[in-house]
């Protein structure tokens, strides 16, 4: 690793992107079904960066158009994953190649140029289609678009910063703690929601909605310091809470975690 | 220095008018030169509860306008020395209100030497709440013993917290009060109204009042007089003991226990 001795230096930098199969190569269609997908999802994808996996391609589509495609719907595209002709006429078009067998070990990545800077991409984990714990009709859920999952199992990624909130989080209120953990210092109110890629801690009573695991990481969990909430969810399994809960757990330290597939509230400490 | 006060609640028909009234009565009542300021453009109710609705020549949408000054509209209530009512318009809605008008008035009152601008907002959560809000240094959330308005005070709660003037520029939040209205003891008793007890647990702010539910309180609008002056009155000693607070006197909460009349009393159709 070259090291510049004054004005700059390089350091690894760990960055998670989502990656976008291509399974064909006619154009049209990818654009069409680009757009399809960022309509299913809303703005849930806005602004995130993007990896062009075209490894299963043999023919080339037509990366400035595609491009565009995704530029129009406010995706980065960071660079592709190709072989061959694929990658050559990607390259040719302006975009980096990325390859993303790396291993996904969080110390060192491995600089592809000497300008670049060491990116070590993270497959991100299947995105959950939500499931109810109970039978219940879905109404007109959005349903968050599945990508391609690696064959290992999700592993457990660090939390690069939690996200510390003081204060009441009052109804009508939302917070999204994006790609680490939340900690919430004070009451979540009726009405309010906390969403995170990771763990949730509330240390005062949950009366609002908790959503752990966001992006689909079924090892998340939620702890609360009283459990009064409306629905809780994890990894997209989600229950809604009407009635009263088990006296063992109704507005007592609770912790709520997936257990193959299933949510389980169980009571904290002793 | 001038203290900017907004009364909100989020749910309508909790007493915010009813009580923008009877405090900057009660503020001018201690020698404190007040102005309260109608915000709901359009649906004006504080003039009828102030008993000035005769005298409403130019309001607050003129002056924002420049179509009047603050002098023409300011109305002198019959009261009380201390206190001035700017009315609301009643002819135009509320997008006649803007923030860079509404803060030209505030900085001009604030030079005529007012010590307290109270700000009557309207319901809901839209631009007359908004604005209402906007330039406040304290908050009176004025709330029921009811569930659907706890749950508006504490959606205008989350709102003071993060879009008022102080929020947005980084500075010392508003300071939040709670002011329960229309307290029914014997309900809590009884178990169909929220405890004092319960709406402190879940809003979580600084209680400055209860007043109790009172026949007094719809006399006092039919008179066009501000509640706190009907003398001996419970709402009236509520209201008074709510701006002592306020002003930083310590006094003990009153009308919040169920006073069971005597047998006697029961047989002779007392309630």
């Amino acid at each position: 690793m070259t090291q510049s001795n004054h004005a700059l230096t390089f350091k690894s930098a760990t960055l998670y992107a989502v990656r976008v199969v291509l399974h064909e190569h006619n154009t049209p269609n990818l654009i069409a079904s680009l757009g399809q997908r960022m309509q299913d999802a809303g703005g849930f994808f806005a602004q995130e960066p993007v990896v062009i996996d075209a490894s299963g391609l043999n023919e080339t589509p037509n990366w400035p158009l595609l491009l565009a495609a995704f530029a129009q719907h406010a995706l980065p595209v960071l660079g592709v994953f190709a072989h061959g002709e694929v990658l050559i006429s990607a390259v040719a078009s302006g975009l980096v190649s990325i390859d993303i067998t790396a291993s996904k070990s969080a110390d060192s990545g491995r600089l592809q140029n000497t300008d670049a800077i060491a990116v070590e991409l993270a497959t991100p984990a299947r995105l959950a289609e939500p499931k109810p714990q109970v039978a219940l009709e879905l109404g007109t859920a959005d349903t968050p678009i599945v990508l391609e999952t690696p064959k290992e199992p999700t592993t457990f990624l660090p939390a690069p910063q939690t996200m510390v909130v003081h204060g009441p989080l009052r109804s009508g209120q939302r917070i999204y703690a994006r790609q680490c953990d939340l900690i919430v210092m004070g009451v979540v109110s009726q009405g309010a929601e906390v969403i995170a890629d990771g763990n949730i801690h509330i240390y005062g009573p949950l009366r609002g909605k908790a959503m752990a695991g966001a992006l689909g990481l079924a090892d998340a969990r939620i702890f609360t310091t009283s459990l009064d909430a409306e629905l809780v969810a994890v990894a997209g399994v989600y229950r809604v809470i009407e009635g009263v809960l088990p006296a063992t757990i109704h507005r007592k330290p609770s912790m709520i975690y997936l257990k193959d597939e299933v949510l389980v509230i169980e009571p904290l400490g002793d | 220095m001038t203290r900017i006060v907004v009364v909100t609640s989020g749910k309508g028909g909790v007493g915010k008018t009813t009580s923008s009234a009877s405090f900057s009565s009660g503020l001018a009542l201690r020698g404190h030169k007040t102005v309260v300021i109608d915000f709901d453009v359009g649906l004006r109710n504080l003039d009828l509860i102030m008993g000035c609705e005769r005298r409403v020549v130019y309001d607050f949408v003129n002056v924002i306008q420049g179509e009047a000054t603050l002098n023409q509209a300011l109305i002198k209530d019959k009261n009380s020395e201390n206190l001035f009512v700017l009315p609301a318009s009643q002819t135009r809605d509320k997008d006649a209100l803007s923030q860079d008008g509404v803060e030209k008035v505030i900085n001009d009152l604030k030079e005529m030497g007012f010590e307290y601008i109270i700000c009557d907002s309207p319901a809901g959560i839209e631009t007359g709440a908004l604005l209402a809000a906007y330039f406040a240094d304290d908050a009176l959330v004025v709330t029921n013993p009811e569930v659907s308005s706890v749950r508006d005070s504490d959606r205008i709660l989350g709102i003071l917290a993060s879009k008022s003037r102080r929020a947005v520029m980084g500075e010392e939040p508003i300071k939040e009060f709670l002011l329960l209205t229309r307290y029914n003891p014997k309900r809590v008793e009884d178990g169909e109204m929220l405890s004092l007890q319960d709406i402190e647990d879940i809003l979580r702010i600084k209680l400055i009042g209860v007043i109790p539910e009172s026949e007094s309180v719809l006399q006092a609008s039919n008179q066009g007089l501000p509640a706190i002056h009907i003398k001996q009155s419970d709402v009236s000693e509520a209201y008074l003991d709510v701006v002592a607070r306020y002003l930083g006197e310590d006094k003990p909460l009153r009308f919040t226990e169920y006073q069971k009349p005597s047998l006697l009393k029961r047989w002779l159709g007392g309630k």
